[in-house]
């Protein structure tokens, strides 16, 4: 595998490498982002940062990537306490708020950005590739700049697992407590549009929000531990983002669409196959247990009325030869396998005692 | 130490508001050492709101609260509370003993991981409510009943003096009703204040010893013997219309 990276040439290297790491950071927070059912946040912030990267490059006439996702990350922050104001003071519902925020802050940018493409012609070519995202303008420093966003996103989350678990699970909880969680929400916000800014360039302002949703409800799938869904779903953003990566580069595709249909098909590969609560699964199962209740139903009747309902009716014989069922004093009643068969039918969901 | 009758909890005046609609209007209630006390009152009384007031989780527009004599900041390590189960997503990646873990948090503070003994705390906690053995359970698979008592499990985990609880009967079996209600009465009887909000008057003279009548106002609030009478209940049930209106 190594020696098959050392072949591609380094701007591929450099490509892959930021792809791999922008998928764990982005599928891995993303976690968080589904639990506190915040999607639509991310989508909306995603859309807020046109106008702001288009503003920055009319103030400082600079394409520098820095420069330009700060002007993102302004936006974004504009954008977020909008919506907070809106939230606070306004009876609009936050779906309609988000919807509002994105549309607008979008509309606007793409304006800024034609008006911006017609005045300087060639000077801004590029800056709408932050639309749909794009790799070939990724230098090495910005892959340093996103793996620095990701290390210092993930030490705030270690450091303060506990307290954005709680305070995602049990919010009224968490305060009772004596924790803050305005304070939490607001790290949390920051984190967002740091995530969301890091993004961008690469995947597109349209698409990064796939990048944060889909990781998380595939990895939801296959594991019910916070910790382990974390990692599992960072693991799954950074396996899309390489696939997609080569796969767009021998194909000559957009790194974008490319990394997010490889995401949407390992989704729907977890929704259909996963081991508990997949859908093949589950048909699977409960076609086992309709075979299962129509072939050893009578065991149970037995069990509930320890003697058999109709004498001649049914069949126990069959079941004494099986081992199931046992004979004695001109009575039938459950062997221990029998018992085992009853316990296997009547077991399934039912944890009240 | 704090004697049997002693008031653990005051509430003054205390105003609370939506907007700038009040649901609460000027309560005063003392509650006494070793209570415990059912809130009772008709849907939209501010039963939970009068219990997320003293544990300032929401505005309050005027008027105050004290534990032991302290603002409730100073007393929280004292004061256990049980939200009401709907209020959470059960859907959550976690198991019962994490949760129940989470009742330590408190004692634990800021960025630090709960110790060894706080993991046994929460063990502990677990068995008093009967479900040591779905310890390693993922929360989506409990039932109604379960899952409060797992929201019981975490507040034990607590350690507190006072216990504050939303709805703990709300949508669970008669068999877990009695074995709530005999958790309740064994913490009275170690000394512990409680407060449960409550809506089945069939049973309030049978599980509690106090009981506040609400709704907006304070009706009624004392021993059951004294103050739970068909006339208080009547005009608790009746005031609201009255006075809205």
């Amino acid at each position: 595998m190594f020696n098959i990276l050392l072949t591609l040439t380094p701007s591929l290297q450099r490509v892959l490498t930021t792809s791999v790491i922008l998928g764990f950071l982005a599928g891995s927070f993303g976690v968080f982002i589904v639990l506190k059912k915040q999607a639509l946040v991310g989508d909306s912030l995603a859309h807020a940062a046109l106008p702001g990267v288009v503003i920055t490059y009319i103030l400082f006439q600079s394409k520098s990537l820095e420069i330009l996702l700060l002007g993102a990350a302004l936006s974004g922050i504009i954008a977020i306490f909008l919506f907070n104001v809106i939230k606070k003071h306004s009876k609009i519902k936050n779906d309609a708020t988000l919807a509002l925020i994105l549309a607008g802050f979008f509309g606007m940018g793409r304006l800024l950005l034609s008006v911006v493409q017609r005045s300087s012609g060639a000077g801004s070519a590029g800056l709408d590739s932050f639309i749909f995202g794009q790799t070939a303008t990724i230098l090495l420093k910005d892959m340093y700049l996103i793996l620095g966003v990701t290390v210092f996103i993930n030490i705030i989350i270690f450091i303060f697992w506990k307290e954005i678990k709680l305070q995602t699970f049990n919010n009224e909880f968490f305060n009772s407590l004596g924790f803050s969680s305005k304070i939490v929400n607001f790290v949390f916000s920051i984190l967002i549009v740091l995530v969301v800014v890091a993004g961008i360039q690469m995947i597109g302002i349209v698409l990064i929000s796939a990048l944060l949703i889909a990781p998380a409800v595939a990895a939801r799938q296959w594991s019910h531990r916070l910790s382990v869904n974390f990692v599992t779903a960072g693991v799954i953003g950074a396996v899309s983002g390489l696939i997609g990566v080569f796969i767009g580069d021998s194909m000559s595709l957009p790194p974008g669409p490319t990394i997010i249909v490889v995401l949407s098909t390992i989704v729907l590969i977890s929704l259909l196959f996963a081991p508990k609560n997949g859908v093949i699964i589950k048909q699977i199962k409960q076609h086992n247990y309709r075979i299962l209740v129509k072939k050893y139903g009578l065991l149970v009747n037995l069990y509930h009325n320890e003697t058999c309902p109709q004498k001649d009716g049914c069949k126990l014989d069959t079941f004494v030869e099986s081992g199931y069922v046992k004979f004695e004093n001109n009575k039938y009643s459950l062997t221990d396998t029998g018992l085992v068969k009853v316990n296997m039918i009547l077991g399934g969901k039912r944890y009240e005692q | 130490m704090h004697k049997q009758g002693d008031d653990v909890i005051i509430v003054e005046d205390l105003t609370i508001s939506y907007d700038i609609k009040p649901v609460l209007w000027d309560i005063d209630l003392k509650i006494p050492q070793g209570a415990l006390m059912a809130i009772v009152g008709p849907n939209g009384a501010g039963k939970s709101t009068l219990i997320k007031g003293m544990l300032q989780l929401v505005n309050v527009v005027s008027g105050f609260v004290r534990f032991f004599g302290k603002p409730y900041h100073e007393m929280r390590k004292k004061i256990a509370y049980v939200p009401q189960r709907g209020s959470v997503d059960w859907d959550f990646p976690t198991t019962v003993f994490d949760v129940v873990l989470m009742g330590r948090y408190g004692h634990v503070g800021w960025i630090k991981r709960p110790t060894k003994k706080d993991k046994e705390i929460a063990l502990n906690s677990l068995e008093k409510v009967g479900m040591t053995e779905f310890k390693s359970r993922q929360i989506s698979e409990l039932s109604g009943g379960q899952q409060q008592r797992v929201f019981l499990a975490r507040a034990l985990a607590q350690e507190a003096d006072i216990y504050i609880m939303d709805e703990p009967f709300q949508g669970v079996d008669i068999v877990t009703e009695q074995a709530i209600v005999k958790l309740l009465q064994t913490l009275n009887s170690e000394g512990k204040t409680l407060i449960v909000v409550h809506h089945d008057l069939k049973t309030v003279d049978k599980y509690f010893n106090y009981v506040t009548l609400i709704n907006l106002e304070v009706i009624a609030s004392g021993k059951i013997s004294d103050v739970f009478t068909q006339e208080n209940i009547d005009k608790t049930y009746q005031e609201r219309t009255l006075r809205r209106d």
